[in-house]
């Protein structure tokens, strides 16, 4: 075999050893993003009945806009992470590294190579969002949900538009950061960039709207949004950085500080031999305080995540082990999973409430929504009337051509444990998500998984930072 | 081949602009005084007590970092005002990163030499072969990421061999190296002075200096206190004549410092070295047949080769009287 790889092919083989297996794992990591998301759609679709059918109801809908449109998220985040772990191979970390110092020393032109880079890494990005939105598509016509075409190309398009923003935006970062944990840092950080910069100039009300997405001219439409205005200005701006950067700093070989070779308790200083000024450039004692902040703040961010995960469990278990007549209170107040729309609008499904533990002796007056059991059932509803030991209850809320008034019924004052006193409606979906399969994965498995083998990860982590 | 001047680097009086600062604040500078002439097609081996020194050194000379005092000429052209740019006469070799991990080494090497004119499938053989020469078969078909950072220097050097630069540098005396690379850099070294090119190379092991280098520099202090042919320094430097190697020297160190006037001997575990005080002296033949003489029958008896470490250290411990 006869090695004949230009610039270019190298760049598309990018962290792999092979062209082939480059080109298979960019089409396996499509296919995984298409699937995951589409598992993502099914994992949001059991919480229907919960406060993100009203925040975020154009992921929560039975159409392929829901899908297509989770998709074309996801595939930001898994694109970010993708950057992040092949840093090294993807930006210009290289030129930092002097490889591009070595192959200009063999009469390669840097003008050729950093154009060779980007439409590398660009065609690598849309070659991975095409077919994951491709697979998308296919899997959600399993769904049998109605094919509307007229939103899918500027779907597309807004999607492809975030990618090639990143892309741009993290090389231009990378042409900046000296070293490599910086870059991906800086590569972390344009996801929040881009994500804010749709927030901020209106483009997310666009693009989550059915009706605007239909039409593809809306996109561009300034008085809407001037998103687009504003990314292809940084793309353009970004571009041409990126190529005086790159030109400018692969003139230079890049001088990395080396402190193993600094001898002990000596500091070296450059000092002007006509103002005498001195100037510290080198110093064992300092190597490595930022690297010890970085560990400090990694084990105390995996510390906090693994006591929100139990905290949530144990919440969840708590809540569950409740019975009727054994209702478990926290300082007074029973948490209660509300699972019916007897009480709407005052309560939704699945919302989480509280109802404040009352004695026998509290008046209770009308109008007052409260929890009591019958026939070992708890049940909650609104006192309308009362005499000296009897309420009469009834729900808010009687579905359409049923019998108003068919549910009111009365009780014993005794039967009643708690006064409602509040609800949350995000804290109802966190216990929704956490007793599906999923959630019991994230919140039980996941920190079980941190907590036994959190010297393994560590000890993995740290091998991956020495090279 | 294009021939230029003789003279490839000069330096008179180069100080350097850093300094060490001592513990209480006194400095010193880390380079002082330096005075070196290299011509074309020499090999230099740059070794001294502290590594720092000798990186700086070779950094000066590369035109990486800026000197503070004295003249510095590269081929008969002035240093460049700006620091660290890249000279097309000058290949740098600082580090080990420089190369593409996700290659194997035939593969990285025929990419850094895809610009040349000769024709691929020669160059491909001829590379492949080389390889197998300079004793790294070994590592032709390796990734570029399974090999350690001294693999990695020598692959880098290589592709350096193959540039149009007329001077290397390859700067890592921090680097260790084993035999079979110290051959190998010892085989690309011969490459490159065929092409009539010149070698710099900073390390602390003198063997590397005494199978890879025609000449040699040492530093100490920051001032350069050899530079010089190995050869000279070797024969000038290495007073050690026979090397004896016997569990029992130890008891007959008394007896034979009796018979070998003008000599002195040292004993190291298990060998003794005999070396010669004074001019004159140096007749191992005359050593060996008065120990026998003696009634003293080593296990091992040895002319000393003369080494380059022998030297250095004893160049070292003269420099510290």
């Amino acid at each position: 075999m006869i090695y004949k790889n230009s610039y270019f092919k190298k760049e598309l083989r990018q962290a792999y050893t092979e062209n082939k297996i480059s080109t298979n794992r960019k089409i396996a990591f499509a296919l995984f993003l298409g699937l995951f998301s589409f598992a993502l759609y099914f994992v949001f679709q059991t919480l229907q009945e919960s406060v993100l059918s009203d925040v975020v109801p154009e992921i929560m809908q039975p159409s392929f806009f829901s899908t297509i449109y989770l998709y074309i998220h996801i595939v930001i985040a898994f694109i970010i992470s993708y950057f992040i772990l092949y840093y090294d191979y993807l930006f210009f970390a290289e030129i930092r590294k002097n490889s591009w110092y070595l192959l200009i020393q063999m009469g390669y032109n840097p003008v050729i190579m950093f154009f060779s880079k980007l439409l590398a890494l660009m065609y690598t990005v849309i070659l991975i969002y095409t077919v994951g939105f491709i697979v998308t598509i296919i899997l959600t016509f399993l769904l049998k949900y109605t094919f509307i075409l007229a939103y899918l190309p500027t779907l597309y398009l807004v999607g492809l538009a975030d990618l090639l923003l990143i892309t741009i935006l993290s090389m231009t970062f990378s042409l900046y950061a000296k070293t490599v944990l910086n870059g991906r840092y800086w590569t972390f950080f344009t996801a929040i960039l881009v994500f804010v910069l749709k927030t901020a100039l209106g483009q997310y009300p666009i693009i989550s709207n059915r009706v605007y997405m239909q039409n593809f001219s809306t996109l561009f439409n300034l008085q809407l949004s001037a998103y687009w205005l504003v990314g292809s200005v940084i793309i353009g701006t970004c571009g041409l950085i990126c190529l005086f950067r790159s030109r400018n700093i692969a003139k230079y070989y890049n001088l990395a500080p080396d402190p193993d070779i600094l001898p002990l308790d000596m500091e070296i200083v450059e000092i002007d031999s006509i103002t005498g000024k001195q100037k510290v450039i080198g110093n064992k004692v300092k190597k490595g305080w930022r690297g010890r902040i970085l560990d400090t703040a990694t084990t105390l961010l995996l510390i906090v995540f693994i006591c929100i995960a139990l905290a949530i469990n144990v919440f969840v278990i708590v809540i569950n082990a409740s019975t009727p007549g054994q209702e478990v209170s926290i300082r007074g107040v029973i948490p209660f999973v509300f699972s019916s729309s007897t009480m709407e609008p005052e309560i939704e499904i699945n919302d989480l409430t509280y109802f404040q533990k009352i004695d026998a002796q509290y008046q209770i007056e009308e109008g007052q929504i409260i929890l009591f059991e019958e026939n070992d059932l708890l049940y909650v509803e609104r006192v309308v009337s009362k005499t000296d030991n009897q309420l009469i209850v009834d729900i808010d809320y009687y579905p359409p051509m049923s019998q108003i008034g068919a549910m009111k019924k009365s009780i014993n004052r005794q039967a009643v444990h708690g006064l409602y006193s509040g609800r949350s409606r995000w804290l109802g979906a966190l216990i929704l998500f956490a007793n599906t399969i999923v959630g019991r994965i994230l919140f039980l498995m996941v920190p079980a998984v941190l907590l036994f083998y959190q010297g393994q990860l560590y000890k993995y982590f740290r091998k991956d930072k020495s090279i | 081949m294009e021939h230029g001047p003789e003279n490839i680097v000069l330096m008179e009086n180069i100080s350097s602009v850093e300094h060490f600062l001592v513990n209480g604040g006194k400095s010193r500078r880390v380079l002082d005084d330096i005075n070196l002439v290299i011509n074309r097609a020499e090999e230099w081996g740059i070794k001294g007590t502290s590594v720092y020194e000798i990186k700086l050194l070779l950094e000066i000379i590369a035109n990486i970092r800026p000197y503070d005092k004295g003249k510095c000429v590269l081929i008969e052209r002035g240093m460049m005002r700006h620091k660290r740019v890249i000279l097309k006469h000058v290949f740098y070799i600082g580090s080990s990163d420089m190369l593409y991990n996700n290659m194997n080494v035939l593969e990285y090497l025929m990419f850094a030499t895809a610009k040349s004119k000769v024709n691929k499938v020669l160059l491909q053989e001829q590379i492949f072969e080389y390889l197998i020469e300079i004793g790294l078969g070994h590592l032709s078909l390796t990734p570029n990421h399974m090999l350690n950072r001294e693999e990695k220097a020598v692959i880098t050097l290589i592709a350096a061999a193959y540039s149009d630069s007329q001077i290397i540098v390859f700067n890592l005396p921090e680097y260790e190296w084993d035999e079979v690379l110290i051959k190998a850099v010892a085989e690309i070294a011969k490459f490159i002075r065929k092409q009539e090119k010149t070698l710099i190379l900073s390390t602390q092991n003198s063997f590397m200096i005494e199978k890879a280098c025609s000449h040699t520099a040492i530093i100490k202090d920051g001032k350069l206190i050899y530079s010089g042919s190995v050869e000279k320094l070797r024969m000038t430097y290495d007073k050690i004549e026979v090397i004896i190697r016997d569990k029992t020297a130890k008891s007959m160190l008394e007896k034979l410092n009796r018979l070998l006037p003008g000599y002195n001997l040292v004993m190291k575990e298990d060998s003794l070295f005999i070396r010669s005080e004074g001019p004159g002296l140096n007749e191992p033949g005359e050593i060996h047949k008065k120990i026998i003489e003696s009634g003293f029958i080593p296990d091992s008896i040895e002319i000393n080769p003369k080494t380059v470490e022998n030297a250095y250290e004893e160049l070292i411990l003269k420099h510290d009287l």
